[in-house]
Formats: C-alpha cells, sequence, structure tokens
C-alpha cells in the first residue's frame, strides 16, 4: 500500500492507549463526578505521552531499536527484571480488561451475555497477531477507531453552555462533596490511563516493525503529534458527553455499557451503532496492542527474535508468550472477574511503574553513541525533564493515595 | 597505536547479540576476561545464554548448574554459551557475530518452541532452509570448564578496590578496554584490560551520562554527578598481585589512581 498518510501506527496507539476499556471508564466515571475540574489533567497526559513516545520514536527511527531493547541495556539485568515483571503484569491485567471490554461491547450488540463471548475474542485477537500483516492491523483499527468521534459531535448536539463549561475546565477546583485524595486518586488514574507503558513499548517496537529510519522521523513526528493529541481528544470528548448526560442526575458510571448513553441521548441509535463501533475497535486494539507488548518487553529483555515482520516460527518464544498471555487473560476474564476494577488497578500501577521505561529512554535518546547528531535539543529535554519530575512525583505517591482513598471508594 | 576504547559494562554487557544472517540471538550476558603470564588481562569471549543470566543475577548454584546441563546435553559441539572474541564481528549499539544462532546457547530455547509447539500451529510460514539444522562447526568451543586464569567481568564489577595503604576507595564501576588490531583478527591483538573505573555508584556509571560527549539533560547530569562524585581511574599496570583478584580477592592500587581519560 502506497504511504498517503502514513499515520495509522500513531492512531492506533493513541486510541488503544487514550480511549481503551481503562480510559473509556475512567473518563466517563470522572465527567460524571467530577465534571471538567480534572480534564486539566488529560492535557498534561497528552503532553507527557508525546514528548515520551516522541523520544522512543525517534530512538526506533534512529537506531532501530525498541525500548525494552535498552531498557536493560541502561538499567542492568536486575532492575530491568524488576521493571520487567512490573511491565508484564500489569500489560496481562490490562489485556484481561481489553478482551473483557470487547465483549461487552459485542454484546451491547448482540445481547448475548459478555462472560460468553470472551472466548471468541480472545481467539479473534489471537487470530488477528498470528496472521494479519502489521501495517494492515494498524490501518483497519485505526480507521475504525476513529469512529468515537462520534462522541464529540454528540457533546455538540447535546448543546452545552460552552462559556461555562471551558471556565470549569480553566479553573480546577475540588467539587464540594468530594475529598482531596480523592480528587488527586482520580488525577492520577487519568494521568495513568494517558501515559501507560505498553504504549511507548507497542509505538517503538511498532517503528521497528514498520522499518522506520532516520529518514522516516518527519513521519514519526506526524504519528506522534496528530495521533496522541486525537486521542486526547476523544477522551475528552467523552468525559464531556458524560458530565452533560449524567452529572445534573447524580449519576455514577461503573460500567462500558453507560459510556456510549451521551451518544443515545445526542444522536439516537444510529449514533450509538456508530458509538459502539468506536468502542469495539478501540478496546480490540487495545487488546491486540497489549497482547503484542507482552511479547516485545520479554523478548527484548533476553534479545529473543521478536515482532511481526519475520515468519511466526523465526520468532516462536515471542509468539508462544503472546498465545499464553491471550490464553491466560481470557481465563481470569472468563471468571468473573469486574473488568472495570481490574482496568483500574492497572492504570494506577502504570502511573506507579512508568519512570523505570521513561529514564533510560531519555538517557538513551541524549547519548550520540546511539543517536548521532540526532540527540535531544534543549526544548525536548527541559519537557522530559519537567515530566521525569513529575511521573516521580506520581510514581511515590501512587500506591499510598490508594491505600488512603481505599482505591477512590 | 591507541585503537577505540569499549567500557565493559557501558557498551558490551546486556547488549543486544545478532548472528550473521541478522538474526537476534540473545543478549550479551556477560564476558570472560583472561590472565596472560604477565598479568596483563583481555577480553577473551562473549558469554550468554540462560545459565550464564542466572550466574549473574546472583543465582549461582542454579546458574552454573544449567550451564553444564546445556553443555552435556548437546554435547562438546553443541550450541555454545562462549563467543570466542575471534568470531565477534562487530561490537557497536549491537554485537554482531560470525556464528549462526543455531549455534548458540540462547537459541536453543527457540528451535525448541519452534519444533514442539509454534510448528503445529498452521500459518507459521513455510518451512525454509534455515530450518535445516546447519552442521554444527567444531571450531566453536564448547563451554569448558573455566581455567584458572580467567574472570567474568560480571564478578570484577562490583569488587572492592583498596588503595596503596589498605583503605578501602570504592567499588569496580567499569573496566575499560582499548582495541590495539582489528576486531576478529589475531585473538591476542584484540581487547586489552587498560584501567579499572573505581568509584562509588554504578547508576551514574551505567548510564553514560556523565561522559563528556553527552550533553544532556542538565537535571540528570547534576543528579548522577551528586551520586557518583568520586570517579577515579586505575590502570591495569598499578593494579598489585592480579592473580589474587581471579581468586576473589579485592583490587588493591599499588599506584595511585588518575583522573579519568577523556
Amino acid at each position: 500500500m502506497k504511504k498517503v498518510l502514513p499515520i495509522f501506527l500513531g492512531i492506533l496507539t493513541a486510541i488503544g492507549g487514550f480511549v481503551d476499556m481503562g480510559d473509556l471508564v475512567a473518563n466517563a466515571a470522572v465527567g460524571a463526578r467530577f465534571g471538567m475540574s480534572l480534564a486539566w489533567v488529560v492535557v498534561v497526559g497528552i503532553v507527557g505521552i508525546c514528548v515520551f513516545a516522541d523520544m522512543s520514536g525517534r530512538v526506533a527511527a534512529v537506531t532501530g531499536r525498541a525500548v525494552f531493547d535498552l531498557v536493560r541495556e541502561r538499567l542492568g539485568p536486575r532492575v530491568a527484571a524488576i521493571n520487567l515483571a512490573a511491565s508484564f503484569f500489569i500489560n496481562v491485567l490490562t489485556l484481561i480488561a481489553e478482551i473483557c471490554g470487547v465483549a461487552i461491547a459485542l454484546s451491547l450488540l448482540s445481547s448475548i451475555n459478555y462472560l460468553l463471548l470472551v472466548p471468541a475474542v480472545a481467539v479473534l485477537v489471537w487470530v488477528v497477531v498470528w496472521r494479519l500483516p502489521f501495517s494492515w492491523m494498524e490501518q483497519i483499527f485505526g480507521l475504525l477507531g476513529l469512529a468515537l468521534v462520534v462522541f464529540a459531535v454528540a457533546v455538540v448536539k447535546l448543546g452545552p453552555d460552552w462559556g461555562s463549561l471551558a471556565s470549569a475546565a480553566t479553573h480546577p477546583a475540588v467539587p464540594s462533596d468530594e475529598t482531596v485524595w480523592s480528587y488527586a486518586y482520580y488525577g492520577i488514574a487519568l494521568f495513568g490511563a494517558a501515559m501507560t507503558p505498553y504504549e511507548v513499548f507497542f509505538f517503538s517496537s511498532g517503528a521497528v516493525e514498520e522499518r522506520w529510519t532516520t529518514r522516516d522521523l518527519a513521519i514519526e513526528r506526524a504519528n506522534v503529534f496528530i495521533g496522541f493529541p486525537l486521542g486526547g481528544f476523544l477522551s475528552l470528548a467523552i468525559m464531556t458527553g458524560a458530565y452533560l448526560q449524567f452529572a445534573p442526575a447524580g449519576i455514577e458510571v461503573d460500567a462500558l455499557s453507560q459510556v456510549p448513553l451521551p451518544v443515545v441521548f445526542g444522536l439516537g441509535k444510529i449514533g450509538l451503532s456508530i458509538a459502539l463501533i468506536g468502542l469495539f475497535a478501540a478496546t480490540f486494539g487495545a487488546a491486540l496492542e497489549t497482547s503484542l507488548s507482552a511479547g516485545y518487553t520479554l523478548s527484548q529483555y533476553f534479545g529473543w527474535q521478536w515482532g511481526k515482520l519475520v515468519r511466526p516460527r523465526d520468532a516462536a518464544r515471542f509468539h508462544l508468550v503472546v498465545l499464553v498471555s491471550i490464553a491466560v487473560a481470557a481465563l481470569v476474564g472468563i471468571s468473573g472477574v469486574d473488568p472495570v476494577k481490574v482496568t483500574e488497578y492497572s492504570i494506577v500501577l502504570s502511573a506507579a511503574a512508568l519512570p523505570l521505561t521513561y529514564l533510560p529512554i531519555l538517557v538513551i535518546a541524549n547519548d550520540p553513541d546511539y543517536m548521532g547528531d540526532q540527540v535531544n535539543g534543549r526544548v525536548r529535554n527541559a519537557l522530559a525533564s519537567v515530566f521525569l519530575v513529575v511521573l516521580v512525583v506520581v510514581s511515590i505517591s501512587t500506591i499510598p493515595l490508594m491505600i488512603v482513598t481505599r482505591a477512590g471508594t | 597505536m591507541t585503537g577505540r576504547v569499549l567500557l565493559t559494562a557501558l557498551h558490551v554487557l546486556d547488549h543486544q547479540l545478532v548472528d550473521a544472517t541478522g538474526v537476534l540471538v540473545g543478549k550479551v550476558d556477560d564476558a570472560e576476561l583472561e590472565l596472560d603470564a604477565a598479568g596483563g588481562a583481555y577480553l577473551r569471549a562473549l558469554l550468554s545464554g540462560p545459565g550464564v543470566l542466572a550466574t549473574r543475577l546472583g543465582h549461582a548454584g542454579y546458574g552454573r548448574w544449567r550451564e553444564r546441563m546445556e553443555h552435556d546435553i548437546d554435547g562438546p559441539e553443541g550450541r555454545t554459551a562462549r563467543i570466542p572474541i575471534g568470531s565477534v564481528r562487530s561490537i557497536e549499539t549491537t554485537v554482531v557475530v560470525n556464528l549462526l544462532a543455531e549455534q548458540l546457547a540462547p537459541y536453543g530455547s527457540e528451535r525448541w518452541v519452534a519444533d514442539h509447539i509454534i510448528g503445529h500451529i498452521p500459518g507459521r510460514g513455510t518451512a525454509s532452509a534455515s530450518d535445516d539444522r546447519p552442521p554444527r562447526s567444531s571450531t566453536v568451543p564448547g563451554l569448558e570448564h573455566e581455567a584458572a586464569r580467567r574472570l567474568r567481568a560480571s564478578s570484577l564489577l562490583g569488587r572492592a578496590v583498596n588503595d596503596q595503604e589498605g583503605r578501602r576507595t570504592g567499588i569496580v564501576l567499569d573496566i575499560r578496554l582499548v582495541q590495539d588490531g582489528p576486531m576478529g583478527a589475531d585473538p591476542s591483538a584484540s581487547l586489552r584490560v587498560d584501567g579499572l573505573i573505581v568509584g562509588h555508584g554504578r547508576f551514574p556509571q551505567r548510564s553514560g551520562l556523565l561522559r563528556h560527549k553527552v550533553h544532556g539533560p542538565w537535571m540528570l547530569r547534576a543528579v548522577a554527578a551528586l551520586v557518583g562524585p568520586d570517579r577515579r581511574y586505575l590502570r591495569w599496570d598499578d593494579v598489585d598481585d592480579p592473580e589474587s583478584i581471579l581468586s576473589g580477592g579485592p583490587v588493591a592500587a599499588r599506584g595511585p589512581t588518575e583522573d579519568l581519560p577523556r
């Protein structure tokens, strides 16, 4: 296929990262509960993931090396192994949630109990990973995911008072019936949902799968600076819709089935079916991202051959890891765990684990042995340093906040 | 002639191993140093394999057992965890070797999974010539029982360093190698241990942030300089009684340490 606008890697990564199961529910829940007072966190998250993904994409294009490949070089085998264990665990948690999310989206269409659909979804995810070429996968699920734009259309249709929305978003305050702790906890959840490690594992490995080189740096930038803000925009639209729909009635959002309701009220049945296609594509895309990331991280730590760019037989261990991860996730999903709770834990833990992945990439992006004259400039480094501090602060405060707020209840 | 300089922990260990045909084989899990009769030390081989990694991660008992088992099962001409430096084609950000993946220890599990699991799933890709095992080259020595004059790089890294008066001055942070001859040619001319970087704080050294050619980010360099402020250079010629290092003793200096070479 001709590279007309080859930004589907960025779009799929961002949709899988920003509007997957975790964000769909977190954004809608936050919109209903905190209104627009946490919208600024999403914006901070967008800037953060752009900085991080841009560095990892540049490193991948210039050196042909993906993120976890480099993590071990700079952290050493021991610390990298701890990072691997944490990242892998979070990945599988997210994969459980996404597989359930796809099943729920399908059950809303078909009225079959979602638990019955989980095995079929798991098989479908695996078949796509096993057979579909990487660029097809990107384009199909990236394009379908764009159906989520229907949430933005619905918000416009609902005809909000734009002035008061904007002032609520730009003058954040803790709502009177909430504690500052739960405000902070949900802030971290939103931030963690925007900056999940698997987005970067997937994006940088995808850049290697697409064989980007230094000549593709313009494409890399387009992917990052169009894809991720687009994902962030969609997640803000979902939050706004939930605020307009649920907050006046005091309804709490705790299930995926509630997420498309603003679209129903704004745009009716056609809107709902478009939204469900979008939800399906976004959660399915995220399931692909997380299952592949499970294979990427483990293979790259041990130096195994990985990726969809070689025959499965030549990357046997990589495919075995993906297969086992999907099987385990499906089994846990069938056991009837609450996918929303699993999701919440996975995004909060993401925030805690992120510095260990972010730091080595920042270091490599500054190393002339790897990057030649493409090392980070002053602006990139200034922004990246600010976010390193933010990430460390978030990382340290996550677990205590989780305990204080009893996970936001 | 002063050749290229490599830092063992920064530039060699944990880097990606690539075989002669471009297949990703594994990581450089460790490296083997050897003392010659005159007390000089050389990098003789790169080590890679599950057993080597286990040993490196501190599970020495299991690691040694696993290394021996791999060796015994595959036989002396089987997959090797030891890549002699003469078989190394280049050391850049990845390490390329003149051998085939099939000859190397980390590829054993790949072959097993391919044959027993992935090979049975339809759509795995058609069999190609690479599926036929190449004859195992008998020029690759198997994992020999480590000779008395050999030492793993990981066991020297982190070793205590004492000054001339026997006071502890720090630990070995990195091993500086100088390449006196072309790669892959005469092995004796290849990678000579020129000296040790000594100090505290393995992270700042391992990050490579404090090298002169690295310019940013300012904040991280400041933190690294704070955690590892006292890095000095101990020339290998100034190491007293290198033999005692083989038996696990601390590194004793017989000369003063110097500023780090640029």
